[in-house]
């Protein structure tokens, strides 16, 4: 930085030359090499020792290299794997689905009707999405808790007498904790499509004597379609992949991201949380690939 | 609120049924002002969690239930003290910092040979980078574990910076691609007609108008390393970061101090993102 441009102008003509000549651009290699490097060793790396590992055996926590695909035949026919699937893809389903329905009207609210205020808007729905994951979930540990908020709130105010036990450590919990956690993830893809959509057209319908509804199914949902795929891509890849929700608000249900964790640590068995995530990896890579064609990603960001 | 013409509504001609006036009324009402009732109603259900939080720090009963027993700063003190806090907090700060510099300066060379740059293997190049985002971190973070032990690294806060680093480079690139593909090429050509050399035009021309996009891009990598818990929970050995510990207590049971301590976290994130919008809206001007 401190060397006077003159010095550097030199290095750079004669680094220059040097550049032009060779097949692949020298520019290019200092701008991308570095990140390249970084990913292939640690990204790729990672993934690939993962699906190796997923291959062996591990007893008494050391590894033994007998190379067999039984542990992916564990992952579709034993109980536990099985149904830590089945419950994780029910559950993202649900919550991308909820998450649609409730961010649909808001993200039309903020882009059609936001007027001078779109900005604040934007922001207070970004402001969560950039606190901390884990406090945001943990206040709903104190919302939904026996002696959480809603429960005290309920029996102080003489509605019942018992704490409701199904708020907490259920599948509901999972549910709305995932739904609220990636909420913003729904609403700002579709804003952005809703946003660029020509106003005229709605208009023209109204005029033409379209109802709401009409309007909403020939017109809004089809040019805002690659907002609702992004967020749909999102929400849906998050909650597969969800840990924190499932461990701190689902109580003992069976659930992918907890059972990996477990094989981890207690459960003592790498190879066979290899596999899971392995298996994990496949269905997020198939939703995504199925997905995309229909957005550009960094168009959502 | 609303600055445009009323959209859903429109000019629906009044049914002439026989519902009573004040029902019609309420009906006329819901219509026309449901989507403002839902936008609040959303904005309720996200902040819920994050008011609970507040609130119930300043309370005195060691369990944050209703009703409110009355007000103390009591939990506030006892965080002050909690040295293993201060220490992991210190760590994530350290982490966060390292991660930050490294990831923005790898982001923005990245971000320029993407929007740049035409080569071969450029599609490859681009699934690299959009992959780490869309990996799920719990996958990365044992990826990253396994990994680690088969090149026999001792897991500490060192494998946490480059677990990171994985997933907030791609963050910050496409963040900067993003403000560099608006920004005329031809301003960097007339500079080079001018004279410049390549070093002196990067220098003078792409970086400074490149600036209000690397310094979001820092933003957002400063978030997004200070917030990780899945990488670091995998990959940090024995040492704490601020959400590890946070992790840690939380499974240990209810105290108000996590209250505490996370209204610090909140509040902390929000004066970042509150201030990096308004650093970009001074940018736009």
């Amino acid at each position: 930085m401190a060397t006077s441009d003159g010095k550097r102008s030199a290095l750079g003509e004669r680094f220059e030359r040097a550049v032009d000549r060779s097949p692949l651009p020298a520019g290019v290699v200092v701008t991308s090499g570095p990140v390249l490097l970084l990913q292939l060793l640690f990204f790729v790396g990672p993934l690939f020792i993962m699906v190796t590992i997923a291959t062996m055996e591990m007893e008494n926590l050391v590894l033994i290299p007998d190379y067999s695909l039984d542990n992916f035949v564990e992952v579709f026919t034993g109980f536990v794997p099985r149904t830590a699937f089945t419950n994780t893809v029910l559950i993202s389903v649900l919550t991308t689905l909820s998450a649609i329905v409730i961010a649909y009207p808001i993200a039309y609210f903020i882009a059609r009707r936001g007027g001078s205020h779109k900005n604040q808007l934007l922001i207070l729905v970004m402001i969560p999405w950039w606190t901390n994951f884990i406090v945001r979930v943990y206040g709903w540990r104190l919302i939904l808790g026996s002696r959480g908020v809603v429960n005290s709130a309920l029996i102080y105010a003489g509605f019942i007498d018992q704490p409701i036990d199904w708020l907490l450590n259920t599948k509901f919990s999972i549910w709305l904790g995932l739904t609220y956690l990636w909420l913003p993830f729904m609403i700002l893809p579709l804003y952005t499509s809703l946003e660029k959509m020509d106003q005229s057209l709605i208009d023209a319908a109204y005029d033409l004597g379209a109802s709401r509804w009409v309007v909403f199914r020939r017109i809004i949902l089809p040019l805002s379609f690659s907002g609702l795929v992004g967020g749909t891509m999102f929400v849906f890849i998050f909650s597969m992949g969800s840990y924190i929700v499932p461990s701190m608000l689902g109580g003992g249900t069976t659930f992918v991201g907890p059972l990996i964790d477990y094989q981890f640590g207690f459960g003592g068995d790498w190879p066979m949380g290899a596999a899971i995530a392995s298996v994990l990896m496949l269905i997020v890579m198939v939703v995504l690939r199925a997905l995309m064609r229909h957005v550009e990603i960094e168009e959502m960001i | 609120m609303s600055g445009g013409t009323d959209v859903t509504t429109g000019d629906r001609p009044s049914e002439m049924t026989e519902t009573g006036l004040p029902l019609r009324r309420l009906r006329d009402v819901l219509d026309t002002y449901w989507i403002h009732v839902w936008t609040l109603l959303v904005f309720a259900f996200l902040y819920f969690p994050i008011v609970v939080l507040v609130v119930f720090s300043f309370e005195k009963g060691t369990y944050s239930t209703l009703p409110w027993s009355g007000f103390t700063v009591q939990w506030y003190a006892e965080m002050v003290t909690d040295q293993v806090l201060i220490d992991s907090a210190t760590n994530s700060a350290i982490v966060a910092v390292f991660v930050t510099v490294i990831g923005t300066t790898l982001g923005t060379l990245g971000a320029i040979s993407l929007v740049r740059y035409e080569f071969k293997l450029k599609s490859v190049y681009r699934s690299l980078i959009i992959a780490p985002m869309t990996v799920p971190g719990l996958i990365l973070g044992v990826g990253l574990l396994m990994w680690f032990k088969y090149l026999g690294f001792s897991t500490d806060l060192k494998t946490v910076m480059i677990g990171q680093l994985v997933f907030v480079t791609p963050f910050v690139l496409i963040t900067v691609s993003a403000s560099l593909s608006g920004f005329d090429p031809h301003l960097e050509e007339a500079a080079r007609d001018l004279g410049a050399s390549r070093w002196q035009t990067y220098r003078r021309v792409t970086i400074p108008m490149l600036m209000p996009g690397i310094v979001s891009g820092a933003m957002f990598a400063f978030a997004l390393s200070f917030d990780d818990f899945l990488i670091a929970f995998f990959t940090s050995g024995v040492k704490n970061t601020l959400p590890v510990y946070l992790w840690s207590r939380m499974n240990h049971g209810i105290s108000p101090v996590i209250n505490a301590i996370s209204t610090v976290v909140l509040l902390f994130s929000i004066v970042l993102i509150v201030g990096s919008e308004l650093l970009r809206r001074r940018n736009e001007l």
